[in-house]
């Protein structure tokens, strides 16, 4: 399990960071959390690691109007600590403590969670939920993409070779939204099976988002359609937003259902949060 | 490949090392500074054996290379001792509470524990903040249940100290 | 424990934390299918790769010897340590490469170009059996795919199954686990001259040698293996691995040090799993729930290699369990498979045979309405030793009274009570199970003895045994047990065991037999040691030995009076040694488990775990309690978490590691968790010690799963049947019916 050679560059400026990523082979490396294990099984490879820790472009939480432009070295454990203020702060913060564990917590991002693009990622269900986009910047320029876009499937995003994710913008959500994250898991060592965040707005609409529930994270569209209607957004959750494959330990239809069953309990943690 | 000169402040000292870009901070811990305390169970970050501090935050080495810690703190199993030698309390009540049995498990969890005693002391005293910390790491000895005592023991131990 | 501190310091030595001048690292070109031809291993560019120092194949190995079975078929097909030909599961080993350093021997490897024609696979018992029953090619030529069938017991005579109240039939799955020891399997071998020095992570050193010199010819003498501090084992690390013996040859081809450190995903794909039967139980009982007959069927997936085709006899021998039956028997069937061969792994026959029957018993309760503690209470054995159908003996016990006590612990009065309430009032489904277990301790015959000896000298006293620590406290159990029975203190006693160089013989830890089978040897080698001493200072007293008394480590007789340490000084060493016989012992005990259902997800959370279990006599508190709790942990990986799922083929479907194989948390540890002992002494051993270190695993899967069956027996739709393990939420859910 140990990875095939590779060069290792740490670029000061973004200029330098860009143009190394230029490369033929050449990879991201912020935490490492998940790049490093798929090296070290030899499932990918890189033939230069440009590491972006000493990037201060991609460093800190940036608020504009209306968003929150969060860079792609902000580590899970920073927004666990309230690296973001408001409701949505709060759903990052009770987002962040299901991602594995303190001592991964420690060096993974939220932007390098995007960028792996795991179909059980809570970061990419909470992204996707909240209609976020990421920033993607290259030698040929800049470019923004809704969360939307840039999930494609399992480990497979928008971003071409070259380019380098350097934050994730997130809505504001206005004072008085209701957030929570809820979990069906088998274990706390393993990925999550299915993942639900929910911000329920002041004005009683919702945005969900589901992990586990497709080949990538997704908006539980249908879901939040079915709820502005005053029907049951599991339902609609299980039948219409859910694209679940099959997995060993959770045939498609067991999927369907929690998927329901969860858009439904993380819609109630929402009031329990309130009350 | 290109190996790479890089400083590594370990316990406390300092050394200078040359690497392959691809060696994990385990590897250059335990071969180029022969400090065998960390281990490898897994290589991919799920079983914890592997836990040091780098600026006093847990982290797992087989998932850092060691170019990635270049000038920063790193504290491991070998640094928990006091200069003079005397135990980490963990170290006594692990031993105490029987908290270790074939012990290959035992300096990642002593380093998890020290990471989060030292960032927040009262992690150990509600069950569920200590399960979910202690949730980091795999042992498959011993149940957890003598490391969930040893660590509440250091807690109370604690507390009756202010 | 003794020894602690080092551990605690990070100043254990494992294999891998050796370390050794110009020692080169191995890895292995392993299959990547689970069965297909072998047609040729290209590794001309993997030898020219920086840092190799070999590529060895199994045309390399000529000279080397088959890899020894360890409880396997009498009729053993080949087994080269490389494979030659054709591979037959995945992750075989294929090829050996030794490098200066692991990273650029993993470089080579993946050079390595095999020629692989596939041919189908059989994953399972029932493919075997039906690969047979079609005349398929057998797995090996002129060998049957059926490894081994063996019957314990003589067949229930239909009339019983007549003429019985009611007869349950229930149909059960023990799924493959993997071992997984944190530390995984690890060898470093060193030639010195002609000899050999082993260091290995392993349960059986004797044993180790034996198999290293069978395989190439050597005196067993030049071989010595050395067990330092091992990681774990869990019956996982008794056997001669083919990886060993490629090790080995590749040591002495290079004459060099080379070390082999299994990682993660070999530990998960090649090294041998545990468990691995489909079971089908028949309890046949009359109106007053009398058993009158138990009959046990078992198909097991032997794996590509009958390393262990014997183990599942285990279960076969075990299928009385707890319970007074006229008719008992059990059939056998240990089936070839295209899977990492099945080996043993803690509990190794027990588990699967406490599982089959304690499930049917409970399905018998359901059936006949009966309280599930009150069926099987009236039917535990009472008076001993008590000889089963299937030709075990049961020592001692009283198994009513740890049933009872189970019972105190557990509370079902007041859990029913809140069952009720809940299927009033509304409330996740609670359900309360309990099994109880009958195990054997100390090994089978041939492994039913134990070499012990302590020596006196002037620095104090030295115990040996051929037991071999992978994480037991033997340094401080058996050195606290010599020392006792020398009348010294436990700091006077040094403990030396798992090195073939210094310990003549034994037969290493394994089926809980090391207090009982060691901790005998030791004890009456320090009985002698006193008889010894006495007599030698008699002789140098020119005094009667009736006349010398041995006090607290010194002679006395008169005014005379000499250390033990000084007499040896002074005359010749003091040294006794004792080999152990006896029956194997069998401890026992019962489970209780109370488990709530989350009804819409299937998760299953478990409100309070009740282990009573009887060792006989305990030597060490502490260690039992240990020994009992990872037990249990590791019931709880095989009923709520653990599996390893292939595919038809035999090919692994999970491959993210430790993220699919899901070993329990801490978080998943019951809060509620209650254990207790009693003791019923061991009539066969001096100490009245039984084995202890299985238990868990072979309660804790049984209770649980009882307990979910329970919990959803009564729920429109729901099937308890349907129940298999691990209880994964996905699983239970369909138990309860649910459909898309």
């Amino acid at each position: 399990m140990k990875p095939a050679p590779f060069e290792y560059v740490v670029p000061t400026t973004l200029a330098e960071a860009l143009d190394a990523l230029a490369t033929p082979g050449a990879r991201v490396i912020a935490g490492g959390q998940s790049l490093l294990q798929d090296l070290g099984w030899r499932r990918t490879e890189a033939s230069l690691l440009v590491d972006v820790a000493d990037l201060d472009e991609l460093a800190g939480v940036h608020d504009d109007v209306g968003s929150v432009r969060i860079g792609a070295r902000v580590r899970h454990v920073d927004l666990e600590r309230g690296a973001v203020a408001g409701p949505l702060g709060a759903l990052l913060v009770a987002t962040a403590g299901w991602i594995a564990h303190p001592p991964v917590r420690s060096r993974g991002t939220l932007v390098g969670s995007l960028c792996f693009a795991h179909p059980a990622s809570e970061w990419c269900a909470l992204a996707a939920g909240l209609g976020g986009s990421v920033e993607l910047a290259s030698t040929r320029g800049r470019r923004t993409v809704a969360v939307g876009d840039f999930l494609y499937g399992p480990h497979e995003t928008a971003a071409a070779p070259d380019e380098l994710a350097t934050a994730v913008v997130l809505p504001r959500l206005p004072g008085g939204t209701r957030v929570g994250v809820v979990e069906s898991r088998r274990t706390h060592a393993g990925y999550a099976h299915v993942a639900a965040t929910a911000a329920v707005l002041p004005d009683g609409s919702a945005r969900l988002g589901l992990a586990g529930a497709a080949p990538t994270g997704i908006r539980a569209h249908a879901a939040e359609a079915a709820l502005a209607r005053g029907e049951d957004p599991g339902a609609a959750a299980a039948t219409v937003d859910a694209d679940p494959r099959e997995h060993p330990h959770a045939p498609i239809a067991y999927t369907r259902h929690v998927a329901g069953v969860l858009v439904r309990r993380v819609l109630a943690r929402t009031e329990e949060a309130a009350a | 490949m290109t190996a790479l000169d890089v400083d590594l402040h370990v316990n406390g000292t300092e050394h200078r090392v040359t690497v392959e870009p691809r060696r994990a901070l385990a590897v250059v811990l335990r071969e180029d500074l022969g400090l065998t305390g960390t281990h490898l169970g897994c290589e991919h970050g799920v079983c914890g054996t592997c836990t040091v501090l780098v600026d006093g935050e847990p982290v797992r080495s087989c998932l850092v290379l060691a170019v990635q810690v270049r000038g920063r703190a790193i504290r491991t199993v070998e640094g928990l001792e006091a200069a003079d030698g005397t135990p980490d309390p963990l170290q006594t009540a692990f031993s105490e509470h029987h908290a270790l049995q074939c012990g290959f498990c035992t300096p990642g969890f002593l380093v998890l524990l020290r990471g989060a005693l030292d960032e927040d002391p009262t992690v150990v005293e509600d069950d569920d903040r200590l399960d979910a910390l202690l949730a980091s790491n795999l042992c498959r000895c011993t149940g957890y249940e003598g490391i969930r005592a040893a660590a509440r023991a250091v807690g109370t131990q604690r507390a009756r100290e202010q | 424990m003794r020894g602690d501190d080092r551990l605690t310091t990070g100043r254990g030595r494992y294999v891998a934390d050796l370390r050794v001048a110009g020692c080169l690292e191995a890895a292995f070109v392993r299959s990547p299918v689970p069965h297909a031809d072998l047609r040729g291993v290209d590794p001309t560019t993997a030898a020219r790769m920086p840092g190799v120092a070999l590529v060895l194949r199994a045309d390399d190995l000529a000279g080397v010897g088959d890899v020894p079975t360890m409880f396997g078929a009498e009729d053993a097909p080949p087994w080269p340590p490389l494979a030659r030909d054709r591979v037959r599961h995945e992750g075989e080993p294929v090829a050996l490469v030794v490098a200066d350093d692991r990273y650029r021997a993993e470089d080579a490897v993946a050079t390595v170009a095999l020629d692989l024609e596939p041919r189908p696979g059989r994953a399972t018992p029932s493919a075997a059996r039906q690969a047979r029953d079609r005349g398929d090619e057998p797995l090996y030529p002129g060998h049957d795919d059926l490894a081994l069938a063996k019957d314990f017991g003589p067949p229930v005579a239909e009339e019983t199954w007549r003429r019985a109240h009611t007869v349950v039939d229930v149909k059960l799955r023990q799924q493959l686990l993997a071992p997984t020891s944190l530390e995984a399997r690890a060898i470093l071998v060193e030639p010195d001259g002609e000899r050999l020095i082993v260091h290995c992570s392993h349960q059986f050193p004797h044993g180790l040698a034996t198999g290293i010199a069978g395989a190439f010819g050597l005196d067993v003498g030049i071989v010595r293996v050395v067990v330092p501090d091992a990681g774990g084992a869990f019956g996982s690390k008794s056997p001669t691995y083919p990886e060993y013996l490629a090790v080995v040859a590749a040591a002495r081809r290079l004459g060099r040090p080379v070390r082999w450190i299994e990682d993660r995903t070999e530990a998960l794909t090649a090294a041998s799993r545990g468990r691995g039967q489909d079971q089908r139980v028949r309890i046949a009982a009359d109106a007053d729930g009398r058993f009158l007959a138990i009959d046990l069927q078992v198909d097991a997936d032997v794996g590509a290699h009958p390393l262990g085709a014997a183990l599942p006899g285990q279960t076969g021998l075990a299928a009385s369990e707890a319970y007074a039956v006229p008719e008992v028997h059990a059939a056998v069937r240990s089936w070839s498979t295209t899977t990492t061969p099945t080996f043993a792994y803690r509990g190794a026959g027990r588990p699967e045979a406490a599982y089959a029957v304690e499930r049917a018993v409970d399905e018998l309760a359901a059936t006949l309405g009966a309280d599930p503690v009150e069926l099987r209470r009236r039917n535990l054995i009472r008076d001993f030793p008590y000889d089963t159908p299937t030709g075990r003996r049961y020592d001692s016990g009283d198994y009513a009274a740890c049933l009872d006590r189970c019972v105190e612990l557990l509370e079902p009065g007041r859990w029913r009570a809140e069952q009720a309430r809940r299927r009033d009032e509304g409330g996740w489904p609670l359900g309360v199970g309990i099994a109880c277990y009958v195990e054997r301790s100390g090994g089978e015959p041939g492994i039913l003895e134990e070499y012990g000896s302590v020596t006196a000298d002037d620095g104090g006293f030295t115990a040996r045994v051929g037991t071999s620590s992978t994480g037991q406290p033997h340094g401080t159990v058996f050195a606290a047990l010599v020392a006792d029975r020398l009348g010294v203190a436990a700091e006077d006693v040094v403990l030396v065991e798992g090195d073939t160089g210094e310990v003549p013989e034994g037969h290493g830890t394994f089926a809980s037999r090391s207090a009982q089978m060691g901790g005998a040897a030791l004890a009456e080698a320090a009985d002698a040691l006193i008889g010894t001493a006495r007599e030698r200072a008699a002789e140098v007293w020119a005094v009667a030995v009736d006349d010398v008394v041995w006090d607290k480590g010194t002679l006395r007789s008169g005014t005379s009076a000499m250390p033990a340490g000084e007499l040896a000084t002074e005359t010749e060493p003091l040294r006794a040694e004792h080999r152990f016989t006896s029956p194997p012992a069998f401890p026992y005990g019962s489970y209780g488990a109370v488990v709530e259902v989350d009804p819409e997800l299937g998760s299953v959370h478990l409100l309070r775990l009740v282990a009573v279990d009887d060792y006989g006599t305990v030597l060490d508190q502490t260690a039992v309690h240990g020994q009992t709790l990872g037990s249990i942990a590791q019931g709880l990986g095989q009923v709520l978490t653990e599996s390893v799922v292939l595919d038809d083929e035999g090919a692994a479907l999970l491959r993210d590691g430790l993220l699919d194989y899901l070993l329990p948390t801490a978080a998943e540890m019951p809060r509620d968790l209650r254990v207790d002992e009693t003791a019923v002494p061991a009539p066969d051993n001096p100490l009245g010690a039984k084995g202890a270190g299985e238990a868990g695993c072979i309660g804790v899967p049984p209770a649980v799963v009882n307990a979910v069956a329970d919990a959803i027996r009564s729920l429109p739709g729901a099937d308890p049947t349907r129940l298999r393990m691990p209880l994964t939420p996905a699983v239970v859910w369909a138990a309860l019916g649910g459909v898309g």
